[in-house]
């Protein structure tokens, strides 16, 4: 193309400084902040760093390559867990379970928590055992799939496959012990595994996540009950659900099936303050503002908590209550 | 926990009827799994009840009865089988046992005052030390879950057609029983006996009713019941509901019981099982209608619609001959129209950008192109000192594009002048992205680079070890991009600082895209990533078959890709499952661009591809002179697109 050739040499054309110009750049670009105008020497000297240094140089990267990002400190998060038979029945079929660590990584430290309410299902002791078989299986696997490799800085496995199988793998797990003693139990599960500020929840039955922050409280998850599918799908109030005859009624649980399909959210934390699993011991005797309002009322996690399980007994409490609360911020 | 709790079934009243992966047994019962604990008080071969039925063998418990195989020993010439039903009470609950024992006497009479070859005949009622028994037709056969499940597969549609029709006409007279229409209730393949000629039988009338017009207790099995009934509304379209839910799982062997309760609108027949056909589909998409009032208005208005299915139709023979099945002639693939065609001097792997009424496109013959976006005629052209394959992109009044020569270039867009140029270490075949006025690229020299759009000059750089060839991808205040060392990175965009990096098994040198918190991206280790924005983690992987260079393109609430093994894919957002898959036979290194429900690319059998977003399908195919690994860009109905051909096309799109 002739009449470009002449323009070839690389002699960059100024363009004149941008006036007021105060993009989020000029700030950190030094003496590049449009004041001055640039000479193509520079640039070339710029990229004249040898660019063949092979992997495991050991000359240090970034503190050459500019600024370094100042990790965010990891989330600070407070979590507390309680179960209560409440003021009907004869046992606690309710499991619940946290565990909150800190992952090493070079840009910053994580925080990796797992969140776990199961509630059981099942005559003599079937609820029980399933709904702890439940918490110890995905508790265990998490652990050994997770946080193990984690602690060694490496996290390569798919996190919503890992929370699944996590879950399946405790379905197979009561399924199996189900099989061997003539037993029915089952349970619901809902596990909410904490990465950095996003949660990746596992869930099959009525067990409840929610999220609660400035704008309220948001339930995560759908229950697995045909009335929970009604509301879902618009035709039955949600007010309904407390009190309709068939809202325990569940289509999905842990360890009645030989497989199990998982819901699974992905979800960022965002702005919210607390993470709330509840049984549906909880959800069923106290609604959602008011979870909201004691939540957010009491500083202490381990102290809502109690608040909780005291606002559902007050309420009759006609079935076990467990709740886990975490606190993100 | 509530007792009540009990997946499967919705029979809760105190019937402790097990599970549904129990199998159902011929009369009605079912046998509970090797689990259950309950152990009902089963008689042994040989006791005779009246003086006159002699137990022979068990047939099947269920929750509150236990059915035998029964001999009518007052036919002594003969063999007069009957089936024996025996109900027992393991309720401790007395307000229960006498439920269930109503329930069995409502069985027992409304079925003898019940007349139809598919209802089992009643032949006596009675009670024999403290226990109720009835006594039934034996019907021989099984039931139509067992069939299912040696099937091992969907049923053939005119097999499920034909007892769709016998199931529709005994529906219509239990409907129509006076003074008040009977409604099953329990309508399912294991209420469903099927005998060795065919014939239909209804069985377990344990719930079916009277019809009272008022709020009743909520019986049916989930799965199949209709959603009314959970309104505590039991009308004969409930039936239909039923049924429908019955032919949909016969005709995919879906089990509507595993699935998320009314949800067959979300699994079209057809699209578990094309096979069958769309007549037959709508038929049972009508009575699975969500409102009562939109289902067939009954049993015989759904029985007509049945019989006009082709496969019925053609039985009857009254039409004329139904088009053959699969005879429907695989002509020439749609193509489209060529609109312009301009050749190069070598391959053109650059993909097109389209701007101001102008095509930019990079070649191997060193030259980026300025060509008329409507004509296809030549405006400009800009020599670099190496082929391009880097693709351009407009900012302002410039077009930047990397170069083998290791530049980067910025042109003026109307007259190809050079404003200004940055020089890398080694090739630039990463491609330029822009926010605002910064310019983000990598290069081969393993640096990427943050650029300063009006003057060329450096903002910032970031090393890696390996060339990066991906382009970047800007959200937020990060950009993300792969490396040849196998990382995705994330960069502070302000300064260049890391904030994560995740490793995946082989480079990437798919450019990332960002959707719903993550960042998508395929690596060559045949993987597409979705990755936590925030932490790096993945979310999902998706694993094709090759290498995942093509570069994501989420679009609603799925994200689309190429991959080597010749397929593209449309891969759900949420969960990373896949929606669909079209092959072309040939690998694919070209990413989608979707338009007005359309999704484009290009692969190296030479060809154009334009599928159907929604589902894949072909629409239509373009066959260009060599492998297409270019990047198509759409603009006002046409489609731009390099080849190695050296040519760039225009087609109608």
């Amino acid at each position: 193309m002739d009449m470009n050739e002449s323009d070839t040499s690389g002699q960059p054309v100024d363009p004149p400084p941008a006036a007021g110009d105060d993009a989020w750049w000029s700030s950190t670009a030094g003496d590049l902040d449009g004041t001055r105008p640039l000479d193509a020497r520079s640039v070339m000297a710029q990229s004249s760093l040898p660019p063949d240094r092979r992997p495991g140089d050991t000359e240090p990267l970034e503190e050459l390559e500019g600024p370094r990002e100042t990790p965010p400190a990891p989330l600070a998060i407070v979590a507390a867990a309680m179960r209560h038979i409440g003021q009907v029945r004869q046992n606690n079929q309710d499991s619940v379970y946290t565990l909150i660590s800190s992952v090493p990584r070079d840009e910053g430290d994580a925080t990796l928590g797992l969140f776990i309410v199961a509630d059981g299902m099942g005559g003599h002791d079937g609820g029980e055992i399933a709904s702890r078989l439940a918490i110890t299986t995905i508790a265990r696997h998490i652990i050994a799939e997770l946080l193990a490799p984690a602690l060694e800085g490496v996290i390569n496995v798919s996190l919503q496959a890992l929370v699944v199988e996590a879950v399946q793998e405790a379905n197979r797990a009561i399924w199996d012990q189900a099989r061997l003693t003539g037993s029915d139990m089952g349970t619901t599960c809902t596990a909410a595994l904490l990465l950095g500020r996003s949660l990746y929840i596992g869930h099959v039955g009525d067990t409840r996540a929610y999220l609660i922050g400035p704008a309220g409280i948001h339930q995560l998850t759908t229950d697995h009950s045909a009335v929970g599918r009604l509301i879902e799908m618009g035709q039955l109030d949600p007010s309904e659900s407390r009190d309709h005859p068939l809202r325990s009624q569940l289509y999905r649980t842990v360890g009645q099936h030989p497989e199990v399909s998982v819901d699974l959210l992905f979800q960022p934390i965002g702005d919210a303050t607390h993470l709330l699993l509840a049984s549906d011991g909880l959800w069923g005797c106290v609604d959602d503002d008011h979870l909201a309002r004691i939540v957010q009322g009491i500083e202490a996690p381990n102290r809502a908590v109690r608040s909780l399980i005291e606002a559902a007994n007050r309420a009759g409490g006609p079935d076990n209550i467990s709740a886990v609360l975490v606190r993100l911020a | 926990m509530a007792l009540i709790k009990k997946p499967g079934t919705t029979r809760s009243i105190g019937v402790g009827r097990p599970q549904e992966d129990a199998e159902a047994d011929p009369q009605g019962t079912t046998v509970p799994g090797a689990g259950q604990r309950t152990v009902a008080p089963v008689m042994q071969p040989g006791v005779v009840l009246q003086g006159r039925y002699a137990i022979e063998d068990t047939l099947g418990i269920g929750g509150m009865s236990v059915v035998y195989r029964g001999r009518d020993l007052r036919f002594k010439d003969v063999v007069r089988p009957c089936a024996i039903k025996e109900m027992y009470q393991s309720a401790p609950d007395s307000n229960t046992r006498l439920l269930n024992l109503k329930n069995f006497e409502r069985e027992a009479g409304l079925l003898a005052t019940l007349q139809h070859p598919a209802i089992p005949r009643v032949y006596d009622f009675f009670e024999e030390h403290g226990r109720v028994y009835l006594i039934l037709e034996l019907i021989q056969g099984k039931d139509l879950e067992t069939v299912l499940d040696e099937a091992g597969g969907p049923l053939a549609e005119e097999r499920v057609a034909r007892w769709a029709v016998q199931l529709c006409e005994v529906l219509t007279y239990l409907h129509n029983q006076q003074p008040e229409p009977i409604v099953f209730r329990d309508m399912k393949p294991s209420n469903v006996m099927v005998t060795p000629d065919e014939r239909i039988v209804l069985i377990d009338f344990g719930i079916a009713r009277g019809l009272v017009r008022t709020r009743g207790t909520v019986i049916g099995t989930e799965g199949y019941s209709p959603p009314e009934q959970y309104k505590g509304i039991a009308e004969p379209q409930g039936d239909l509901y039923a049924l429908g839910a019955t032919l949909h799982h016969l005709l995919t062997a879906s089990d509507p019981r595993t699935e998320t309760p009314f949800t067959f609108h979300e699994r079209p027949l057809r699209q578990l099982n094309p096979v069958v056909s769309p007549e037959l589909e709508a038929v049972i998409e009508k009575a699975l209608s969500y409102d009562m009032k939109t289902r067939w208005a009954s049993a015989d208005e759904m029985r007509q619609a049945l019989l006009q299915t082709p496969t019925l139709r053609s039985q009857s023979g009254a039409s004329g001959a139904a088009p053959a099945k699969g005879a429907t002639p695989r002509g020439k693939v749609a193509s489209t129209e060529l609109v312009w065609r301009f050749t190069c001097e070598d391959e053109v792997r650059s993909s097109p950008h389209v701007s101001n009424g102008m095509v930019f496109i990079g070649c191997y013959d060193t030259n980026l192109y300025a060509l008329d976006a409507g004509r296809g005629e030549f405006r400009w052209k800009y020599a670099t000192e190496g082929g391009i394959s880097s693709s351009p992109t407009v900012w302002n009044d410039i077009v930047i594009v990397g170069s083998e020569d290791g530049a980067v270039y910025a042109c003026d867009l109307r007259r190809g002048t050079l404003r200004w140029t940055f020089r890398t270490g080694k090739p630039v075949r990463s491609s330029p992205r822009v926010l605002e006025r910064v310019i983000f690229i990598g290069s081969d020299d393993q640096h990427f680079y943050a650029i300063d759009g009006l003057r060329g000059s450096q903002i910032w750089k970031y090393r890696t070890w390996m060339p990066i060839r991906s382009s970047a991808c800007i959200a937020g205040d990060s950009v993300y991009f792969g490396g040849g060392d196998g990382f995705v990175y994330a960069l502070n965009m302000k300064n260049g600082g890391v904030r994560w990096k995740q490793r995946t098994q082989q480079p990437v040198i798919s450019s990332p895209a960002f959707a719903e918190n993550m960042v998508i991206v395929g690596s060559m280790d045949y993987t597409l990533y979705a990755l936590d924005s925030e932490g790096g983690w993945p979310i999902w992987k998706f694993r094709t078959n090759h290498y995942v260079n093509s570069s994501p393109l989420p679009f609603g609430t799925r994200v689309f890709v190429g991959s080597v093994d010749g397929c593209m894919y449309a891969i759900e957002l949420k969960n990373g499952k896949p929606g669909w898959k079209y092959e072309t036979g040939s690998q694919i290194t070209s990413s989608p661009r979707i338009e007005q429900g359309r999704l484009y690319f290009g692969a190296a059998d030479g060809c154009v591809y334009c599928l159907d977003v929604a589902n894949g399908a072909l629409i239509w195919r373009y066959e260009t002179g060599g492998p297409v690994v270019s990047t198509p860009a759409i603009s006002e109905g046409l489609v731009y697109i390099g080849s190695l051909d050296h040519a760039v096309y225009a087609l109608r799109a």
